[in-house]
């Protein structure tokens, strides 16, 4: 006999094998610089919340650099921030990109309602929510004085970047970026293997 | 070899849909799956196709290993910055690094049931139909003819292929990819399945969903995980023509980089197929096929193939004219579903050989290789004479001798 005799590891596989035909889940989500900017569309009591978590997570999460100049190297003059001391790990890194707004959507974390993301631009004006960047805006309207400003936008983000905010703190390059494969194939909807 | 038509099973679609997850298998509307039929084979003729499909894999690795001894990559359509990258991965491959060695393969062969079985093609690195022959046309056989056979130990066979890595592994996480369509993100997922299966920690990943870092020369996935290991359904020369193909053949180089298929998959584009017969041109059933059209004589029907096309992009069957050229009025092509992507890398011509009739057209056996060894077959249908993406699956049996 030739056959195949796994019955069971088949089956197994065919359930994989549904789960990973979904294709993932993206979600518009709204960014704002402040919760002022936020409250215009929003209810205050929800931008308020949403950007006391985003803040919380920033602290947690934000990539971590071992100099100011390694930080402002990626993120800019005025995009990095010490990290707050009681953080701070005696190892040794001391700097991370500055709170530059957050973004608000119902996909992030548990339960209902809205909940709240750190978003950080690069000297390049991409945003990153953690390591994953997301979309693009212009830094000067983000950063006046060194400071975040009224400015509010909107992105569609995949699903993991919003509801996964613990990247790893280790040190993340901008210069990390997607889209250098895939670019022959873009005919929609065949496959494209032979 | 026959073919033996009936009425689908009630329900199938709604099934293997929930029971298999097979999502694809009428893209568009169109049948892809098609089991108003099945091809039944007896144990005889299964044996001449296993013995012709493990001997065309053998020839296919001496042409390789005379394409590097002679150093014509390019002929292959390999990219000059890639040649040294591509046999060194050849020459790790024949001193039994496992990690270099093949994992699977389709070889397309023509034939009516009368002579020796014809190779077409010899699809090394991203075939296709893998999940229809492993798990669905299995799953049709078991409860449509349980006490016949099938030529198809291709899941198992699979399994074993990846444990075999397990070692050389040594807990490095895969990363599974192919291009974000539904048929390929879920063939990925499967082999993701088998190799879990075997033991192996693994991730799937989207193609376009892969991030590289200037600073650190390394691939990662959206998690910030770096890639350590990637086996990609998306097609290796395809990446290697994009953006970053020159960091990839970087990163495997200088081993930050485990690539599967090996890198020297790409020697088996279709130019290996004038290698195979510079090296045995009376093996039976191979095809006479060279890099230019003067190999043929006018008259001749041939098949001018691109290097690295796929589904029959780009396939053209022409009658040479009296002064060596395509007859005009003679030029079949495939109805493309869509632009044609192929072709710039180079082309290889090979002689014409009918396929077996289907009604209203041919029909296709796609031969799995695992390791060296053929272990299972697929057949596809096809309304024109040349085989493409909207060709119809069909399962098939075959009768155990008695004895």
């Amino acid at each position: 006999m030739r056959r195949s005799r796994a019955v069971t590891t088949l089956l197994i596989a065919g359930t994989a094998l549904t789960l990973a035909g979904c294709g993932e889940d993206t979600e518009q989500v709204k960014i704002y610089g402040t919760s002022e900017a936020c409250s215009a569309e929003m209810t205050a009591a929800d931008c308020a919340a949403a950007e006391a978590e985003a803040r919380e997570a920033h602290v947690a999460t934000a990539p971590r650099f071992d100099s100011l100049a390694a930080c402002e190297e990626d993120f800019g003059a005025e995009g990095c921030e010490p990290v707050p001391q009681q953080q701070a790990s005696s190892g040794g890194s001391f700097f991370m990109p500055a709170f530059a707004g957050f973004m608000l959507g119902r996909m992030m974390g548990g339960g209902g309602g809205y909940h709240g993301r750190p978003v950080y631009v690069d000297r390049n004006g991409y945003m990153y929510s953690g390591a994953d960047r997301f979309g693009q805006t212009r830094r000067e309207n983000v950063f006046r004085n060194g400071r975040p400003t009224n400015w509010a936008g909107s992105a569609n983000v995949a699903r993991s970047t919003v509801t996964s905010p613990a990247r790893p703190a280790g040190e993340v390059s901008p210069a990390r970026r997607s889209g250098g494969f895939g670019a022959t194939g873009a005919r929609s909807g065949y496959s494209f293997g032979g | 070899m026959h073919r033996v038509t009936h009425p689908p099973r009630p329900d199938w679609a709604r099934r293997m849909e929930e029971e298999l997850g097979f999502v694809f298998h009428s893209p568009d509307g169109t049948v892809y799956w098609d089991e108003t039929a099945h091809w039944t084979f007896t144990e005889d003729e299964i044996d001449r196709i296993e013995d012709a499909a493990d001997a065309f894999h053998a020839l296919a690795i001496r042409a390789a290993d005379r394409a590097v001894a002679q150093n014509r990559l390019s002929e292959l359509g390999i990219p000059g910055y890639a040649v040294a990258a591509v046999a060194d991965s050849w020459r790790r491959f024949r001193e039994g690094d496992p990690l270099e060695a093949p994992v699977y393969g389709r070889l397309d062969l023509a034939w009516t049931g009368e002579g020796a079985p014809a190779l077409l093609e010899y699809n090394a690195a991203t075939p296709t139909s893998l999940y229809e022959t492993a798990v669905v046309q299995w799953h049709w056989l078991e409860e449509t003819h349980p006490d016949a056979d099938q030529f198809n130990r291709l899941h198992e066979a699979l399994v074993e292929a990846w444990a075999a890595r397990g070692a050389a592994m040594a807990g490095r996480p895969i990363h599974f990819t192919a291009g974000d369509v539904v048929e390929d993100m879920a063939t990925a997922g499967y082999l993701q399945a088998i190799a879990t299966e075997a033991g192996l920690a693994t991730k799937l990943v989207a193609i376009g969903d892969i991030a590289f870092d200037e600073s650190d020369r390394r691939f990662y996935d959206p998690d910030g995980t770096p890639i350590e290991a990637l086996f990609s359904l998306y097609p290796v020369e395809w990446m290697l023509r994009e953006d970053w193909g020159v960091p990839l053949i970087e990163a495997v180089e200088a081993g930050r980089l485990v690539l599967f298929e090996p890198l020297w998959k790409q020697l088996f584009s279709k130019g290996i197929l004038a290698f195979m017969y510079e090296l045995e041109p009376d093996h039976p059933g191979l095809l006479k096929a060279g890099f230019a059209p003067g190999l043929f004589a006018p008259g001749d029907r041939v098949v001018a193939k691109p290097l690295a096309g796929r589904e029959g992009d780009g396939v053209e069957i022409v009658t040479l004219g009296p002064d060596g050229m395509p007859a005009a009025d003679s030029v079949v092509r495939q109805a493309s579903p869509g632009p044609r992507i192929a072709g710039d890398e180079g082309w290889v011509y090979q002689a014409f050989t009918p396929l077996a009739p289907a009604p209203g057209g041919h029909a296709v056996l796609g031969v799995w290789i695992i390791g060296d060894k053929a272990v299972a077959m697929g057949l596809r249908e096809d309304a024109g004479e040349i085989t493409g993406v909207g060709s119809r699956f069909v399962p098939h049996l075959f009768t155990p001798r008695a004895n």
